[in-house]
């Protein structure tokens, strides 16, 4: 039996300080898929609470013994999925809060380096642009090195399903930066 | 585009992907998270599984358990004054159904003492049977079980006389008959 299924079968039996340590191994990946898919970081931080509880509410369908990231991450990806779908139907209107501070965005935790931060900032703009579902085959392939298999199991697709939404996803990214590739 | 140029690009898109920063999540967000979860009930299962394995205090304080000590202690004796009455019960219906009272006459004229014997009392006088004389007519009454008897009378200790207003009579193999009766719990003593 692994840590994380010891973890899990405590959180189960009625531990709920138990699921801790789960939160502090995956809130860092979880919060960055959120920041890619909203480019806000309250956005960001609401929707990995949102990840992070939904988990917690279905982990009896959890299947012990599979990797807990992937299905972790599988079922972020469709908070962030279903959360595009909302701001798609709900744009935000001029009148929603008019004393609003603007929201903290990317460009506000980039790295110092001028230069750095401009190749980063039109990566990062790049990324935004494409569909959920490519980006995050592309980043987990490139930025997380996960295996095929992996990223399949985290997006629910075959592994030929992930291969061609990798491909079809740096194709897309190229074709957004064009010359500043 | 030559093969070798988008061999390039594909480095140079992986590189920048590689070089993506990570954006920390605040500080605040993991409390967050714990603070928003409430304990899973778990499955019966565990619950008897916990119950078995783990030790339990047991607290006693009689004025707690006072009212349940009444209840338990009213739970012991009511079912055995029901037993009681029911006990009784039976007997007094053993008496009133069970029990067949038999009236019998026999007039004679010289005798100075008859007596009624029978199956019922082993063919020996005894005090089961209750005797009264009013004048020649001798009159029994006996007490018994429903079924078939074999009876006579017993004159002066001596002569076995059957009933003559018995309906039936079998031979008792010594020469003289056996009057028969038959007693049924509704007080018909003879047929």
């Amino acid at each position: 039996m692994t840590d994380e299924t010891r973890i899990i079968a405590a959180v189960l039996d009625g531990e709920v300080n138990a699921f801790e340590p789960l939160v502090a191994k995956y809130e860092k990946p979880i919060f960055n898929l959120m920041y890619r898919t909203t480019g806000s970081l309250d956005e960001a931080v609401e929707l990995t609470q949102e990840a992070f509880l939904k988990a917690y509410d279905k982990l009896e369908q959890f299947q012990l013994g599979r990797s807990f990231f992937s299905w972790l991450y599988a079922l972020a990806v469709n908070v962030g999925r279903d959360y595009l779908r909302y701001k798609k139907r709900h744009p935000p209107s001029i009148h929603d809060n008019p004393g609003h501070v603007a929201e903290r965005t990317f460009q506000d935790t980039a790295p110092e380096d001028p230069r750095l931060t401009e190749e980063v900032q039109s990566l990062f703009m790049a990324l935004e642009k494409l569909p959920i579902d490519y980006r995050e085959a592309v980043v987990l392939r490139y930025r997380e090195e996960r295996s095929m298999q992996e990223i399949a199991e985290m997006l629910n697709l075959s592994v030929s399903g992930a291969k061609m939404r990798v491909h079809r996803g740096l194709e897309k990214l190229r074709a957004i930066l064009g010359d500043d590739l | 585009m030559t093969h070798r140029n988008e061999k390039e690009n594909h480095n140079r898109m992986a590189e920048r992907l590689r070089g993506l920063p990570e954006v920390s999540p605040p500080a605040s967000l993991r409390p967050g998270i714990m603070a928003s979860l409430t304990p899973k009930k778990p499955g019966w299962a565990t619950r008897m599984r916990r119950f078995l394995v783990q030790p339990h205090t047991v607290t006693f304080v009689p004025i707690k358990w006072a009212p349940a000590l009444a209840v338990l202690l009213l739970l012991a004796v009511i079912p055995r004054l029901t037993s009681v009455d029911n006990a009784r019960k039976p007997v007094a219906e053993t008496v009133t159904t069970r029990q067949a009272s038999l009236t019998f006459t026999f007039e004679h004229p010289h005798a100075r003492q008859v007596a009624l014997i029978g199956t019922f009392n082993r063919w020996m006088p005894d005090g089961q049977v209750k005797t009264e004389k009013r004048g020649n007519l001798w009159i029994f009454h006996v007490d018994v079980d429903p079924g078939r008897y074999e009876y006579a009378f017993l004159v002066d200790g001596q002569e076995i006389v059957p009933d003559p207003q018995a309906a039936f009579r079998r031979n008792n193999g010594f020469g003289t008959p056996n009057s028969i009766v038959y007693a049924t719990a509704n007080g018909q003593n003879q047929i």
